[in-house]
């Protein structure tokens, strides 16, 4: 055989066996980097979750479960928040909260959804902004919905289509008063909110020693209507409340590019009571 | 070289029609919803309800059959329509032995017993079988004539009227001598689905797939008690429901005059399934 031609097949079999070398190094380091996949049992997605989540990955995928009213949920769309053995997964408008059907028969809140299938995969392609609001003073709700309408438009400025999910508490004496005094029927206050708005409406403390309403991973679109339940359950002299640790979540259909985020950051920047926006792949504490 | 005549073989045109036909057939059953069954052995809930919605996507009509344990012992037989599956349990309407809550877990008093085998038969589904209806929050004036409604003839070929709901009542003092296992023993002694909250000022009864006239019942039973307990109460409070109704089987043009008359009375929503 011509020498010539052993000499090339050799560099290239050492070439091809550095590609090789380099590709497997390449997937041992970026083997914990990505995950897809399909689990039953929500603990271990919450587990998966978890675990990409805290190192900054999102997770997108799809769900096939059913609702406690006994729809079958079937759907695209992306993990928003996780937690030990539960997630709050988004299709869009809803966000249903999964719980792990590996516990024993509970009862279940009103948006959750026991899942047969949960396909998970690592999305990379993502940038999502997450907004930090000072404490408001507001009268019912008059005053949040607002502020996230004026975080809104700055959004719209730069003409990416984006999903927001609120996350705060309210506090009041007023409110407090109300509920240990019996005006208000908070535990069923509770269920109906949770049966007719997205995320997760909580009351937490107790008719003795009340403490705070939560407001988690809602829809910024379901605002009017918690606000107008809270008007016709509330008496209108304990609506004046504190809003705080408000969390805005703002999930854009398509990473937006430098100069939109440029526009995004500076029109959100100018709100007054804006704390902080900060672009990031993942939601994180 | 000599030229091969080509002509036609009447043999094989016949075998390349048979071909044919074979593929067609194959394309055909496959893409037809036919007669089939699946036999689940023990109690396999998440089995259950996996193959139960795998089968409801893909437009069959659904009948089960079912052979358990009562909870309180013996065997049974039942069979008839499924009204819920989770990975936990299976709530299923017999022409006898009316709603069924079926379950491996017995930590609900609620659960009637725990299936042995489960047959789940699929046939083409050629008529509407189930329809579930959204209502807002309302009174319990309004639910009770929802409940004539369902009693009278004007629905044609009506199996059941069933409702998930959440209610309140709202007592005037804390801390009450009722205690909540009374309310919650009061309410697992319907038919269905109950869980009961009892905080505060406040005691919650969820029902989920439960007879409208049994919801009623149970609501009345309820303030009985509590008026002969001595507990006096400001309320009691109706949420958000959700009705299902299930039929021998309606027409396209009898559904949509099903649907009228529950839009009329309020109805928000509604889900018409032909899989029953």
């Amino acid at each position: 055989m011509n020498p010539r031609v052993v000499r090339v097949a050799g560099v290239v079999l050492d070439l091809c066996i550095l590609v090789g070398a380099c590709a497997f190094v390449g997937a041992r380091i970026n083997a914990h980097s990505y995950y897809s996949g399909d689990v039953r049992s929500c603990q271990s997605a919450a587990y998966i979750a978890n675990f990409y989540r805290a190192r900054g990955y999102s997770l997108s995928g799809s769900i096939l479960g059913v609702h406690v009213n006994g729809t079958i949920i079937e759907s695209p769309g992306f993990v928003l928040d996780s937690a030990r053995a539960s997630l709050f997964f988004s299709t869009g408008r809803d966000v249903f909260i999964v719980y792990s059907s590996d516990q024993k028969i509970r009862d279940p809140l009103p948006q959750e959804v026991d899942p047969l299938r949960l396909s998970l995969k690592v999305d990379r392609d993502v940038d999502r902004a997450l907004i930090s609001l000072d404490p408001i003073w507001t009268k019912g709700l008059a005053q949040i919905i607002q502020k996230v309408g004026e975080i809104s438009q700055a959004l719209d400025e730069a003409g990416i289509p984006y999903e927001l999910y609120v996350t705060f508490k309210l506090h009041g004496k007023g409110l407090s008063e109300a509920i240990s005094s019996n005006e208000v029927p908070i535990y069923w206050l509770e269920e109906l909110v949770n049966a007719k708005c997205s995320g997760l409406f909580m009351f937490v403390g107790s008719t003795v020693a009340p403490f705070y309403l939560l407001i988690e991973n809602m829809n910024w679109r379901d605002l009017d209507e918690l606000n107008a339940l809270l008007g016709q359950w509330m008496p209108s002299d304990s609506l004046e409340m504190l809003a705080y640790d408000i969390q805005l979540k703002v999930v854009f259909s398509a990473p937006p590019d430098e100069s939109s985020k440029a526009t995004i950051y500076k029109e959100l920047t100018s709100i007054s009571g804006v704390r902080y926006v900060k672009f990031t792949t993942e939601f994180k504490d | 070289m000599r030229a091969k005549s080509v002509g036609f073989n009447p043999a094989g045109i016949a075998v390349d029609a048979l071909i044919a036909l074979a593929l067609i057939g194959v394309i055909l059953t496959s893409a037809m919803p036919r007669e089939r069954y699946f036999d689940i052995r023990g109690a396999n809930m998440v089995g259950i309800a996996a193959t139960y919605y795998s089968a409801a996507r893909r437009g069959y009509s659904i009948r089960v059959e079912v052979e358990g344990a009562w909870h309180a012992g013996g065997a049974f037989r039942a069979s008839g329509k499924v009204l819920y599956a989770d990975s936990k349990r299976l709530v299923l309407f017999d022409d006898e032995k009316g709603v069924l809550v079926l379950s491996d877990e017995f930590d609900e008093a609620y659960v009637d017993g725990v299936p042995k085998r489960v047959l789940i038969k699929l046939s083409k589904a050629s008529s509407v079988g189930r329809i579930d209806f959204s209502f807002p929050y309302s009174t319990l004036e309004e639910l009770e004539s929802l409940g004539e409604v369902c009693r009278s003839s004007s629905i044609p070929r009506l199996k059941g009227c069933f409702i998930s709901a959440s209610f309140g009542v709202w007592l005037y003092d804390a801390n009450v001598t009722i205690p909540a296992s009374l309310i919650a023993d009061l309410a697992a002694s319907f038919d269905g689905i109950t869980e009961v909250k009892t905080v505060g000022y406040e005691a919650i009864v969820k029902v989920r797939f439960m007879d409208l006239d049994s919801a009623l019942a149970l609501l009345e039973r309820l303030t009985v008690t509590l008026d002969r307990e001595g507990v006096p109460y400001k309320r009691i409070l109706v949420g958000p429901y959700e009705l299902t109704l299930l039929f021998e089987g309606l027409s396209s043009e009898e559904a949509a005059g099903v649907v009228s008359q529950f839009v009329a009375r309020g109805a928000e929503r509604w889900v018409i399934h032909r899989e029953g």
